[in-house]
């Protein structure tokens, strides 16, 4: 799971609106450069960040590439027999790989409590990152509980065969939707008795902006769009 | 401190608790007694107005409490509650923002909230886990940001549900180890539990639930020597009272209520 990297990664403590900036300015620069040379440095680029500075293992990130490259490989490849432009074909497939390594690069550094910081800082509505913010951590709570449940029926023949894996999957989904509003009840009755009154406020990390930062990233930017109109 | 007046409640039609009443007493330690759907869990929502009584009184340092928002925020302000289950307790993505969620809603000045935020991380000895993502815990890891989360709001009060239920010892001995603690400067705890050895050698007053109602209310040594509370006495009760009556100990009224007295009393 990235997730698990993203909360503990050597750049964890950089503000993450430089990570923000970088990750979506070298995407930006990707998707419109028409330069394979460009695609090709952002994509070493945010290898290099991700494995030298935010010191993911290598393998991890190996990994994780290999599964985007199938899928990419095969739609770039799809283009090119239909339409007979390798040229074009290799331009998505590079493109495509250079944008997944911004968006890689970003959910490896970044974990998503920080991103919704950002959000708030930003002047996003409180009840949209509250909602945000809560959906995400209840994505982990019922998958455990799916995962329990399905073990529990499993360990009773439930995904024996056909009919009773439709079966136990149906029970399963009821079952899920039934405890999500029980869970919700609890979930509010124990934030009220911390004092919820209908906002969740909670404090925010504190980051330290960096000039130094900030500088490289646009470095870099200014770097790759000169490179990508000579 | 806290003192809840024949208070009964019903979920739906069916009658939690019926006519209860109790006097906490400040700094003790009570130990809640009673087989499962004997209203324990319904009692102690009551103690920090979640639930409200369809009859009967709370009164709170001697003032009613009415339910209005003011008096709501007052009296969590005075009595934290720990939930059994540390999963739903927990909302936020790390530990550190969930522990500052309580000092926030209390209004406290930034520094303030950081501050309890990292006095209650390590009361609880989970200071290295501030910036983890709660879902990467451990269930007594879990637990211990839940009780974390209630312990940084500073109550004077602790309700904890079935605190040690399903914990390995060493967070067992972790969490009660907080309580003490806790204790001793002067928090006083309701704890529910089935561990009628732990509530013995634990409690300073029992409360033993029964249908809804209060079966009984005492020391645990007066809870035990009634003997019709359908509760079975500790081991080191019952071992005690055997060697007496068999005559191979002495009755010199110091009855044992550790593991460790009662095999000093054996030499």
């Amino acid at each position: 799971m990235p997730e698990r990297y993203a909360y503990a990664n050597a750049l964890r403590d950089v503000h993450p609106v430089e990570k923000l900036f970088f990750s979506f300015s070298l995407m930006a620069i990707s998707l419109i450069s028409s330069s394979m040379a460009v695609l090709l440095m952002v994509i070493i680029i945010m290898a290099a960040v991700v494995l030298f500075l935010a010191k993911i293992p290598p393998r991890y990130y190996l990994k994780m590439m290999s599964s985007a490259f199938v899928f990419v490989f095969l739609g770039s490849a799809a283009i090119a027999y239909g339409s007979v432009d390798l040229n074009g074909a290799m331009f998505i497939f590079f493109r495509a790989f250079a944008a997944i390594s911004c968006f890689y690069f970003l959910i490896l550094t970044t974990p998503a409590s920080d991103i919704f910081s950002v959000l708030r800082k930003i002047h996003v509505p409180a009840v949209i990152c509250e909602l945000m913010g809560l959906t995400y951590r209840f994505i982990f709570v019922f998958m455990d509980i799916s995962h329990k449940t399905r073990t529990a029926q499993s360990s009773r023949l439930g995904y024996d065969g056909l009919k009773n894996s439709y079966r136990a999957m149906g029970i399963l989904v009821s079952s899920l939707f039934q405890r999500m509003f029980r869970q919700a009840d609890i979930l509010n009755t124990a934030l009220e008795s911390r004092g919820y009154t209908g906002e969740l406020r909670v404090m925010q990390r504190g980051f330290k902006t960096s000039a130094a930062n900030i500088a490289a990233i646009t470095i870099i930017d200014v770097l790759l769009i000169f490179a990508g109109t000579r | 401190m806290i003192e809840a007046k024949g208070i009964t409640y019903k979920y739906d039609s069916v009658t939690a608790l019926s006519d209860v009443s109790i006097h906490i007493e400040r700094g003790l330690k009570y130990a809640l007694l009673g087989a499962n759907g004997a209203g324990k869990t319904t009692f102690l929502l009551h103690l920090n107005g979640i639930l409200r009584p369809l009859s009967g009184k709370i009164f709170c340092d001697g003032t009613e409490v009415t339910y209005d928002r003011k008096a709501l925020t007052t009296l969590r302000r005075h009595v934290g509650v720990v939930f059994q289950d540390p999963e739903v307790q927990l909302f936020s993505a790390t530990v550190a923002e969930d522990v500052s969620f309580g000092p926030m809603n209390l209004g406290l000045s930034f520094e303030e909230v950081k501050r309890r935020v990292d006095d209650s991380l390590n009361a609880c000895g989970i200071y290295e886990l501030k910036e983890r993502a709660t879902h990467f815990l451990s269930h007594g890891q879990k637990k211990l940001a839940a009780i974390a989360g209630v312990i940084a709001m500073e109550p004077q009060v602790i309700v904890l549900d079935e605190p040690i239920a399903g914990l390995d010892q060493r967070h067992k001995e972790m969490v009660l180890d907080i309580f003490s603690r806790l204790n001793t400067n002067g928090v006083t705890l309701i704890m529910s539990t089935h561990d009628i050895d732990l509530a013995y050698e634990w409690a300073d007053r029992m409360i033993v639930m029964k249908d809804g109602r209060v079966a009984g209310v005492g020391t645990p040594l007066e809870i035990f020597s009634k003997g019709d509370l359908s509760i079975s006495k500790p081991i080191v009760l019952e071992i005690y009272e055997r060697l007496i009556s068999r005559g191979l100990l002495r009755d010199n009224g110091n009855v044992p209520r550790f593991r460790d007295e009662l095999l000093r009393e054996l030499g």
